[in-house]
């Protein structure tokens, strides 16, 4: 049998690396990101080991491993769990407790705080990025026209890109939800977000060719948080700020816990985050600006928010006489209650 | 086949792995793991941290699903999940717990932007002789609208966990029958 190991993981840097020690000793590998990922596959391929870490989605680590024991089909895998304080530990002859890796973001936590001076992470040696190289960084030409804002908001992941607005150019990367900017024809890097609309070529970027990078000092790098947050703050355009949103009639719904939006504030602003969970499912954008007709920095933390897709907007409910969005066939709900009521 | 939610929700602690255990055919599934916060660890020893689910076969083509959300703050992010296909939800309460109470309002807010289901409250732990007056509790919950029905029950009696759900069920039987 062909030995295959398949990763539940959310974490790019762990996985490829998992991935190469696996490859030196003959697995084959795959790396999903969700747990419904993760059944698919053990339904479709026989997989030897299955090593879990964090995922995305509800389940803890100790139930999905439980699932996928039992739905794998014909040989059952091995499962590793990489191991962090609160999960569960027991023991159980087909799973293996590791303790989650940490040297990589130790690594690279190292080397960052080597260049006190900026603060960047110098991957490798300093050596200045020459011109064909950052032609050559995106391979891939297909540029497609994009609102910047929505660019940003789909910006997940490790990707490379390149984007070009009036003959001026941009080259950079995603690495770790770290933002770079490798090259650009703009003085000021966060005026990327005043740009409207672009063409943007866009790839995956492995971790091996990040590894191997030379970045030189003066690479752009921040936190893509911090960069949409202070790029936000320098936009003093209201029109350009709402710009970013689909529609100012659509109803806003929080995506995010309150302690991940407690930590999307533009500059010092005292944002309300109670205020805002207060309203969600009942405000629009309209709503905010009738309100706070002045208050600019609202709506920049909510465009920060939308964009790092902190909040939604849905369209507005259909004007409806029903009292409930709740809709079932009178038959159903009947049998239903019936089934209840014979418990 | 067609699958329909039946939404339990409530505070740390209300009993809504209890409630979901009355009317479930199967053992529910639940995604239990030790609580991280050290004032609440005397409370209990396990809580849930995404969601406990049940099912109820009606016939060979519809199902019933029941999930339990988490009780702590930081899970909401789930209940845009949740809404699709849901039927009603329960917003269960400890009555011994002021904060409990309070936290009713939250809930019934949160969904509510998000869908509009029908609603019942019910209040557990309504035997023991340190939960809040009617008084008190009437005051916290001024901001619930007067049609939503509030109960007192206990998530251990099947009896009582059909009446609440049934509660719920007939707000939509009415409407539909207007």
């Amino acid at each position: 049998m062909e030995k295959k190991v398949l990763f539940v993981l959310n974490d790019e840097l762990l996985s490829d690396i998992f991935r190469v020690i696996f490859e030196k000793i003959g697995y084959s590998s795959k790396t999903v990101q969700t747990p419904k990922e993760a059944i698919d596959e053990i339904n479709k391929s026989t997989y030897s080991i299955v090593v879990i870490g964090n995922i995305k989605g509800p389940i803890v680590k100790s139930k999905l491993a439980d699932i996928i024991y039992d739905k794998a089909f014909g040989f059952k895998p091995h499962i590793v769990i990489l191991k962090e304080p609160g999960d569960i530990v027991y023991n159980a002859d087909h799973i293996t407790f590791v303790r989650k890796p940490a040297f990589h973001t130790e690594l690279l936590n190292a080397i960052s705080a080597i260049d006190e001076n900026k603060k960047i992470t110098d991957v490798l040696h300093e050596v200045k990025e020459s011109s064909e190289a950052i032609e050559e960084f995106v391979k891939n030409k297909e540029y497609k026209t994009y609102d910047i804002g929505e660019f940003f908001k789909q910006l997940k992941g490790n990707k490379k890109f390149e984007i070009i607005s009036n003959n001026q150019k941009v080259v950079g990367f995603l690495m770790n939800n770290e933002f770079y900017i490798l090259s650009s024809d703009f003085d000021d890097p966060y005026y990327l977000l005043s740009l409207g609309k672009v063409e943007i070529a866009i790839e995956k970027f492995e971790l091996s060719e990040f590894l191997s990078l030379k970045l030189n000092k003066d690479v752009f790098k921040e936190t893509l948080k911090d960069y949409i947050l202070k790029a936000l703050d320098r936009i003093h355009n209201v029109d350009k700020i709402l710009s970013f949103f689909p529609a100012t009639d659509r109803i806003i719904s929080i995506r995010a816990p309150k302690y991940v939006l407690q930590q999307c504030k533009i500059a010092n602003a005292n944002f309300d985050i109670d205020w805002l969970e207060s309203l969600s499912g009942s405000i629009t954008i309209e709503d905010i600006m009738n309100k706070y007709k002045d208050d600019i920095v609202k709506l920049k933390t909510m465009a920060a928010m939308y964009i790092l897709n902190m909040i939604e907007f849905t369209e507005k409910r259909r004007v409806s006489n029903s009292k409930f969005d709740v809709q079932i066939k009178k038959s159903f709900l009947e049998k239903i209650m019936d089934k209840i009521r014979g418990l | 086949m067609a699958v329909f939610k039946l939404i339990v929700t409530g505070s740390f602690n209300a009993g809504k792995t209890e409630f979901i255990k009355q009317i479930s055919e199967i053992e529910p599934i639940t995604t239990d793991k030790p609580i991280s916060e050290k004032e609440l660890k005397d409370v209990k020893a396990l809580t849930t941290v995404a969601m406990d689910f049940g099912r109820l076969t009606i016939d060979e083509d519809l199902i019933l699903h029941i999930y339990a959300t988490p009780g702590q703050e930081r899970f909401s992010f789930i209940y845009p999940i949740l809404i699709k296909n849901a039927l009603a939800l329960i917003i269960l309460a400890d009555s011994t717990n002021e904060n409990s109470i309070k936290d009713i309002t939250n809930y019934y807010t949160a969904f509510y932007g998000l869908k509009r289901l029908p609603t019942v409250i019910a209040l557990t732990k309504t035997d023991k002789p340190n939960k809040l007056s009617d008084e008190k509790i009437n005051t916290i919950l001024q901001n619930i609208p007067s049609d939503v029905p509030i109960l007192k029950i206990n998530a251990t009696n099947k009896e009582d966990v059909k009446k609440t759900v049934l509660f719920a069920l007939e707000q939509l039987a009415k409407e539909q029958a207007i």
